[in-house]
């Protein structure tokens, strides 16, 4: 029913700047370039969350394109009154849950070759603009430190971390990912703040006059 | 407001997602104890650290790999779960006896019994077609706006 009320004339007449509501019911309808639009939309915010848990750049590749693909085959599932990005949020979350279960159960032997020991594609872009090199060393430096914290903390810490402070969802929006109460995520969301600060003590911290 | 109970709610404070007097009660507290100040700061620069170093961009064409693959995706079906099915399964057999004792007593039938017999049919069906037991939405038929009426 749906996918008969749209024509390839309501293309020419979408939104310039359709919501996400729109672009899941055209989606849903069969529309493939509207997913691609929320794919092109969410792609980075995904990529970030699943990078975080995964902590390795091809794992967080894979994982983020099969997270867009699952996304499309349980349109269907898609309620209306939800929010197209805590949706798929949660379905990354899940997926990512999944990876590492698989991984325990049958882990890879650890390779040098690995591309998480020779991970630059998380530069920061700004690191080009310094001209002095003793300022960037200490930039890649201190990056390097802010993720190995990251990645130091427990994979429930770190999701509800992500999920509030780096893709800004609120408290109550973390909890309906993660599927917890409200306290819960709250109390995650502190726990790996305080983490962090301990972990990055040195950085953080101005000497007490 | 004493230290202790400031650091506890530091973390609550930065998102503001406190009542609006406790938020005031630790700004006052905060503007006179350089400790929990240090504190407050310092949670503030780790936020900023991970904002600036952990946000990532992807560094390859996902939605281009993803378009290329959506047309081998099947959509999922919808698996019914175990308590919606057996609920679904006693009210068609109500409905069933309801419409068959109605049938005998030559009473108008209302068009969920109608529905009802119609999906115990398919049912049987399926099962003698050796379905994979899956019900589908487009499986169930339409009962339409018109309610019933003795």
């Amino acid at each position: 029913v749906i996918a008969s009320s749209f024509s390839a004339t309501d293309v020419a007449a979408a939104p310039r700047s359709p919501t996400d509501q729109y672009l899941v019911l055209r989606a849903k309808a069969g529309d493939t370039r509207a997913y691609g639009e929320l794919v092109d939309r969410y792609q980075d915010r995904v990529y970030t969350l699943v990078h975080g848990m995964v902590n390795n750049v091809d794992d967080a590749l894979d994982l983020t394109q099969n997270v867009f693909l699952k996304g499309y085959s349980r349109l269907g599932q898609f309620r209306e009154d939800a929010v197209f990005y805590t949706w798929i949020y949660r379905i990354a979350v899940n997926t990512c849950i999944d990876a590492a279960r698989r991984r325990r159960r049958n882990p890879e032997p650890y390779s040098l070759d690995d591309p998480q020991y020779a991970d630059n594609s998380c530069e920061p872009s700004s690191s080009s603009v310094y001209d002095d090199p003793y300022r960037s060393l200490i930039n890649d430096e201190l990056g390097a430190r802010v993720r190995a914290a990251l990645s130091g903390l427990s994979p429930i810490l770190r999701g509800a971390f992500i999920l509030h402070d780096l893709e800004g969802l609120s408290q109550q929006e973390v909890a309906e990912v993660l599927g917890c109460p409200l306290g819960t995520a709250k109390s995650r969301i502190q726990r790996a703040r305080l983490e962090l600060r301990e972990r990055l003590r040195g950085f953080v911290e101005e000497p007490s006059s | 407001m004493m230290c202790r109970s400031v650091r506890r709610r530091l973390s609550d404070y930065l998102d503001a997602s406190l009542p609006a007097r406790t938020l005031l009660e630790i700004e006052v507290h905060l503007e006179h104890c350089a400790g929990c100040r240090r504190e407050e700061q310092a949670l503030r620069r780790v936020l900023a650290l991970t904002r600036r170093f952990a946000s990532r961009t992807v560094p390859v064409d996902v939605t281009g790999a993803v378009l290329s693959q959506l047309g081998t995706v099947p959509a999922e079906r919808v698996r019914w779960p175990m308590h919606a099915a057996i609920l679904s399964a006693t009210a068609i057999a109500a409905l069933s006896l309801w419409a068959v004792t109605s049938t005998l007593t030559d009473r108008p039938q209302p068009p969920v019994a109608v529905a009802a017999r119609t999906l115990h049919d398919q049912s049987r069906d399926a099962q003698a077609l050796g379905s994979d037991g899956l019900i589908l939405a487009a499986d169930i038929p339409d009962l339409g706006r018109e309610g019933w009426r003795r």
